[in-house]
């Protein structure tokens, strides 16, 4: 069964190329190009295909705006965004706003089919470049987190501070930061974003649990 | 000074009112004296009618006496024979203690003080007695003596007086102001508005500090949303850079590299790996196109040819871009140092996007002139023009940097930058004097 793509990107060369990839592909089945927001918004309304490709800066709606309202409309599009930025932070707000997976726009073909095939299979993917600390080829496996560690991490990653933390599991300040050293430690993250984001890749926490 | 004055005053008017009155004294009792008596039979002394027929005691004394004073003539047990018109007053006094010969001063019934002198007639059994009232020997230099301290009491009063309203109204503010405006922020604080208790000078001095307090700080306020908005615009010009090589050179390179990779896919044909190269050819130079553009954006390389050649190749530039006539009327000009090249070319560049975007301009005319003693450049449109403020700074403040900023740029490199308006169009006339 081929997967239903539409493609979104304002940049003319890119977008070219980002279809050149696909068409490699006999599954993948592009159904429409657009070089902006409203058009791809349009475009999903009309193909509601099962994946789509999103540039985050663009005319009209951005990517993550975009996201944002496939998920809120409702239709069953998982967005994969297809960005230049690297920014960690770029990466959390396109999850929040319902993304499920982030590709750079350098990642290599196979690559991209990966993380095409995972996000039409409801997965979630992440590009090895905004979550650098680890070599993903190779299989490396993290130690396991402990039950309580995976608390502080998702408290953490709904933002609340080490002192809110501590109040809420009734345990000091200094030990919410021991267990965030000991989880970005396991992981290989270098800072809270990476940790959540190296959480979600190893599935350590789900995508679910991490943004609501 | 005034009661040693005073006191000095009193003691002679004393001593002059005592000779006085003991000369009278002794001249009454000396008259009395030399005259003849005869004991009457009622056992009352009369002067012999010889000297002065029908004239009693009073006829000794009183008759050729137009000098001040009174007189009382007393016999020995104190019954008064004889008192000129104040006399009963001076039976009060003889009732005093007094000294033979030695006149003293008393206060009489009626207030006043008087000098009296006691003295006896000899043979006669008979006492003179003499008073004058300082008020009577003196008269008005009495009332002065006496008006005197009161004025001078006056007058120290007043001058306590001035002083306690000096210091009320001058010295106090004053020192307010001074304690205020020494501890005053300037371009923060605002000093009390008004002190009603100061003099009119003072409260005028208070208003004016008041109002340059005020401008102060609508000079700070200005200045910090100039620096404010100087940053600003530093970090809108980098994010526009950002923005600028995201959208172009990295997306070009982005092409290249899936061009790569897509060439790697088709080994099996020649013409789709051909394809695939001339793709990422194409890719790589539109990508050192818009590099450049990105360079050209932020120095334009060519202003190292001069401003007339850099002029000539804005004008190129923007009448490709904005779609809009420019006349050139450009003569070389001598070498200039590159800041001020820069200045003046920036200021073209900003005139000629302003006339094209914001006045609906269809033509622009810009002319350079090298005039000696300086550099005129004058870009004009024939645009619909605008309001010019009186002070340019103000519309960076209100977001309308165009304007504000070609001034800027032009009194950086010391020259000057005017700017007339009407609706028919604008000319912008930049010109920097140079040394001959």
């Amino acid at each position: 069964m081929s997967i239903s793509i539409i493609l979104a990107d304002d940049h003319p060369l890119t977008r070219e190329g980002m279809k050149g990839y696909l068409t490699k592909e006999s599954d993948f089945n592009v159904v429409g190009e657009y070089a902006d927001g409203d058009a791809a918004w349009a475009g999903i309304q009309k193909y509601k295909p099962q994946v789509a490709l999103l540039d985050i800066r663009m005319p009209g709606i951005d990517g993550v705006a975009l996201a944002r309202k496939i998920k809120e409309s409702g239709i069953p599009t998982a967005s994969l965004m297809l960005t230049s930025y690297d920014a960690q932070q770029y990466v959390m707000a396109s999850l929040r706003s319902g993304a499920r997976g982030y590709v750079l726009k350098t990642a290599d073909m196979e690559t991209l089919s990966k993380a095409i095939r995972i996000v039409a299979r409801g997965g979630f993917y992440l590009d090895s470049e905004v979550a650098s600390a680890v070599e993903e080829e190779g299989g490396f496996v993290p130690e396991p987190v402990s039950v309580r560690e995976r608390e502080v991490l998702l408290l953490a990653a709904r933002g609340l501070s080490g002192k809110e933390i501590a109040t809420q599991l009734f345990i000091s300040e200094r030990t919410v930061q021991t267990h965030l050293a000991s989880i970005y430690d396991k992981l290989g993250a270098k800072n809270k974003t990476e940790a959540m984001l190296l959480s979600l890749k190893y599935g350590i926490v789900t995508l679910e649990e991490l943004i609501n | 000074m005034a009661w040693v004055g005073f006191c000095q005053f009193e003691k002679t008017m004393d001593s002059l009112a005592s000779s006085y009155v003991q000369n009278l004294a002794r001249g009454a009792a000396a008259r009395l004296e030399s005259a003849r008596w005869d004991l009457k039979p009622d056992g009352m002394w009369q002067p012999r009618q010889k000297y002065r027929p029908g004239v009693g005691i009073e006829g000794f004394i009183a008759e050729d006496l137009p000098i001040p004073g009174t007189f009382a003539v007393f016999d020995e047990f104190g019954l008064l024979l004889y008192g000129s018109p104040n006399a009963p007053m001076m039976s009060v006094l003889s009732n005093q203690l007094l000294t033979y010969g030695v006149p003293s001063k008393i206060r009489g019934a009626d207030g006043n003080y008087y000098t009296i002198a006691f003295y006896p007639v000899l043979n006669k059994n008979l006492f003179v007695l003499a008073a004058v009232s300082s008020k009577e020997l003196l008269g008005p230099m009495v009332t002065l003596t006496t008006f005197w301290p009161f004025m001078v009491g006056m007058l120290g009063l007043i001058g306590i007086f001035a002083v306690f309203i000096m210091w009320q109204k001058v010295i106090m503010p004053l020192k307010d102001l001074e304690e205020e405006i020494s501890l005053l922020k300037w371009g923060e604080d605002i000093p009390q508005k008004n002190a009603p208790e100061a003099v009119t000078e003072l409260q005028k001095l208070r208003a004016a500090i008041v109002t340059l307090a005020h401008s102060a700080i609508d000079k700070a306020v200005l200045n910090r949303r100039y620096v404010t908005d100087i940053v600003k615009v530093q970090e809108e010009e980098r994010s526009r850079i950002s923005r600028e090589i995201h959208d172009g050179p990295l997306q070009d390179v982005t092409a290249v590299i899936q061009r790569l990779r897509l060439l790697a896919t088709d080994f099996d044909s020649p013409e789709k790996m051909r394809q695939r190269l001339t793709e990422a050819e194409n890719a790589a130079l539109a990508g050192v196109r818009e590099m450049r553009e990105v360079c050209n954006n932020l120095t334009p390389p060519w202003l190292d040819l001069g401003l007339a050649q850099a002029l000539t190749e804005l004008s190129e530039r923007q009448n490709a871009q904005l779609g809009i006539k420019i006349n050139l009327d450009l003569h070389e000009v001598r070498e200039l140092p590159n800041d001020v090249t820069m200045a003046f070319f920036r200021v073209a560049q900003e005139a000629v996007n302003n006339s094209a975007n914001h006045a609906n301009a269809k033509e622009i005319t810009i002319s350079l002139r090298d005039l000696g003693n300086k550099i005129v450049l004058k870009i004009e449109d024939d645009g619909k023009g605008f309001d010019v403020p009186e002070n340019i700074t103000e519309l960076r403040v209100k977001g309308h940097r165009g304007l504000s900023n070609m001034q800027e740029r032009m009194s950086l490199v010391g020259g000057k930058l005017t700017v007339s308006s009407s609706p028919k169009g604008t000319i912008i006339k930049c010109e920097m004097p140079l040394n001959t």
